[in-house]
């Protein structure tokens, strides 16, 4: 019965293009060295459960170790609530209780390298994913495709306005490398098309209040405006609640949160209206260990690999919203019903 | 000039007000010049409707100023106000009254014990707020389990987003509550022992006005006006959400500074602030116009914090 419970749920992921896999480079982790057998000891460290991406993706890796008790004898899961040197010493406390696997998504890719590296050093199998650790000796990289959302987000837009026109582009954090790629995604994609003029760019933080008041402000300065790209959630249900205060609807495009989806369907539904969203799913944390399973299973596994993203469109829009959830809701989920009703359900 | 308007405009508890009207023009002039669409009155509206909820703040915050504190903890108290009232609101008007208990019964909470810190024990204002900010934020946290949720009933809907005579309803609140405090601060008691306080505390004490009583009255009304900025931005956004882009803790202090009260505390008044959450919310929609980046922004309210200290102690 476990087994088909998790088949229906791939099967349900599937929907949205489960992320695969792609190589980025063909060197292969040396599973003879980690290879051993189950159950094993697997810790998670996070940099901080400050947003609904992060509670999601430790929820999802939390329902994994507690199906899977066959694989994982027991987990752990720290919590640096963003501070460096906390989670330096959250990740010595983890070489200290000996766990086999250690997936770490980091504070900073720079200053959390020295400890991860010991960790590696006491023989411990460590996946960096999310939030990456720049260091070599890291044995699973998993990334991202975070210019990937930039570039497929721009490639839909592009080619539902025909290649030509006005359009205004909302970044998430200035100076936050996953922004920076997906801005720089799409401004690669604007090359190839140069009758699109962007006329108003802004950095919004991936949020609604922020999104929504830029958003105001170029509707107010700009007669016509063709096209929306974002690459957030929270910033793309701000700009398009503002067009719709102002009665000026267009496609736009962001990530998967339940609130824009919510906006979308209805919209969909009363007027055709088209969006897109390219995605980088919050189980990234259960690939991960999925990929440290498989070293330890004596599978092989690529050093490097770069997942791929879910997409939202038209298409599947009204089967993954969920108007009876919270809008901080990922629409992208491998969750159970009941766990996703108590996370993200009216209280 | 006439020497009566003279009078007027060096009145001091006027602050800047006379200079950022002048100021708000010029921007007016510089959008309209860039972006005609920027004058149209639905455009307008929207930027009124944006400065509403940090005109409210300010209203706290110059309280606070005057008074010769500072509250750090306004950003923070909306924000939990925003995710407590969301998640008690789940989009019922009849659940609006237990929202508002809740909301009102914090803030009151978070000011008493701002105030009684600052007034009876005397701890620094600054050091104070901002550790009851990173409380507060953390009650949130814990409060919404990182995941806020919930929606905004019609009513508080209405706060944010309706409008009330031809106005934006957060609009005609900020009115309403700009002349409330107006009136208390230059026309009342309450408002006169709040001067006198922030001018010299101890002949303050000394005329027999109850320094800590009103130090605490001041971090209350702080919350309070926090509180209910919380709510307008609830009505705006339509949900709960721990994800806020405005800073108001930044913002309000450049507002309330530039407005000419002095961080000395004693001098100026609300009419300043007024204008200039105006005035700054104008010049944020004129930055993203012309693409000026978040860390310029940034740039710029703290450089307008500094100009107008560096007036204000000129001017002495």
């Amino acid at each position: 019965m476990r087994k088909f419970v998790w088949f229906v749920r791939f099967a349900l992921a599937a929907v949205l293009c489960l992320p695969g896999v792609a190589s980025a480079a063909e060197e292969l982790v040396n599973s003879a060295k980690y290879q051993k057998a189950p159950p094993y000891v697997v810790g998670l460290s996070n940099v901080s459960p400050s947003n609904a991406f992060k509670v999601a993706m430790v929820e999802e890796f939390k329902a994994v170790c507690e199906e899977r008790k066959d694989l994982i004898k027991a987990y752990y899961i720290t919590d640096a609530g963003g501070q460096i040197a906390k989670q330096i010493s959250d990740i010595e406390d983890l070489i200290a209780r000996k766990v086999d696997i250690l997936l770490v998504t980091a504070a900073s890719p720079t200053a959390i390298s020295p400890v991860v590296e010991k960790a590696v050093e006491a023989g411990i199998l460590v996946v960096t994913f999310d939030n990456l650790v720049e260091t070599d000796k890291v044995t699973i990289r998993v990334e991202a495709n975070e210019s990937g959302i930039g570039t497929q987000n721009m490639e839909w837009l592009a080619k539902k306005i025909g290649g030509k026109g006005k359009i205004v582009m909302l970044g998430g954090i200035k100076g936050t490398s996953s922004a920076q790629l997906r801005w720089d995604g799409a401004l690669a994609v604007l090359k190839k098309y140069p009758d699109i003029e962007v006329v108003g760019e802004a950095w919004v933080n991936w949020a609604f209040d922020k999104g929504k008041a830029a958003m105001e402000s170029f509707l107010a300065a700009n007669p016509v405006i063709d096209g929306v790209w974002t690459d957030g959630g929270g910033s793309a249900q701000g700009a398009l609640t503002a067009m719709i205060e102002a009665g000026r609807v267009v496609p736009i495009v962001g990530t998967a949160s339940n609130g824009f989806a919510k906006i979308w369907s209805k919209l969909k539904a009363e007027s055709g209206f088209e969006a897109y969203c390219a995605t980088n799913p919050p189980y990234c944390s259960v690939l991960a260990l999925n990929f440290a399973l498989d070293v330890m299973a004596g599978k092989p596994v690529q050093r490097h690999i770069r997942t791929d993203l879910a997409i939202m469109d038209n298409g599947n829009v009204d089967v993954l919203v969920r108007p009876d959830f919270s809008d901080m809701f990922w629409v992208d989920t491998l969750l159970s019903d009941e766990k996703n009703k108590e996370l993200w359900g009216s209280k | 000039m006439p020497p009566r308007l003279k009078k007027f405009i060096r009145n001091p508890a006027l602050g800047n007000t006379v200079p950022i009207v002048c100021l708000i023009g010029v921007l007016l002039a510089a959008a309209g010049t860039i972006a005609p669409g920027l004058l149209a009155r639905s455009s307008l509206f929207n930027l009124l409707r944006l400065a509403a909820p940090l005109g409210i703040i300010c209203i706290g915050q110059t309280a606070a100023i005057l008074s010769g504190g500072v509250d750090l903890s306004v950003g923070s108290v909306a924000i939990l106000t925003n995710v407590v009232a969301a998640n008690i609101l789940q989009g019922r008007d009849a659940n609006n009254l237990e929202a508002f208990a809740v909301c009102a019964g914090q803030a009151v909470l978070i000011g008493l014990v701002n105030g009684l810190a600052v007034a009876c024990v005397g701890i620094n204002p600054f050091v104070m707020t901002l550790a009851m900010s990173i409380v507060i934020q953390g009650a949130a946290l814990v409060y919404s389990g990182g995941a806020a949720g919930g929606a905004a009933s019609p009513l508080v809907k209405f706060m944010g987003v309706g409008t009330t005579a031809g106005l934006p309803t957060a609009v005609v609140i900020w009115l309403v509550l700009s002349a409330v405090t107006l009136f208390v601060l230059h026309f009342t008691t309450p408002g006169r022992r709040l001067y006198a306080t922030g001018a010299n505390r101890k002949t303050a004490r000394l005329s027999g006005v109850n320094v800590p009583a009103t130090l605490v009255l001041v971090y209350v009304a702080s919350a309070l006006s926090s509180m209910a900025a919380g709510f307008v931005v609830t009505g705006n956004m339509g949900v709960g959400t721990l994800e806020w882009g405005f800073d108001y803790r930044l913002i309000s202090m450049a507002a309330v500074i530039m407005g000419g009260t002095s961080f000395a505390g004693g001098q100026g008044g609300y009419a300043g602030s007024f204008v200039s959450a105006i005035a700054l919310i104008v010049l944020n929609s004129l930055l993203t116009i012309v693409r000026v980046g978040e860390p310029v922004r940034q740039m710029i309210y703290g450089g307008v914090i500094l100009i107008s200290l560096w007036a204000s102690t000129r001017k002495r």
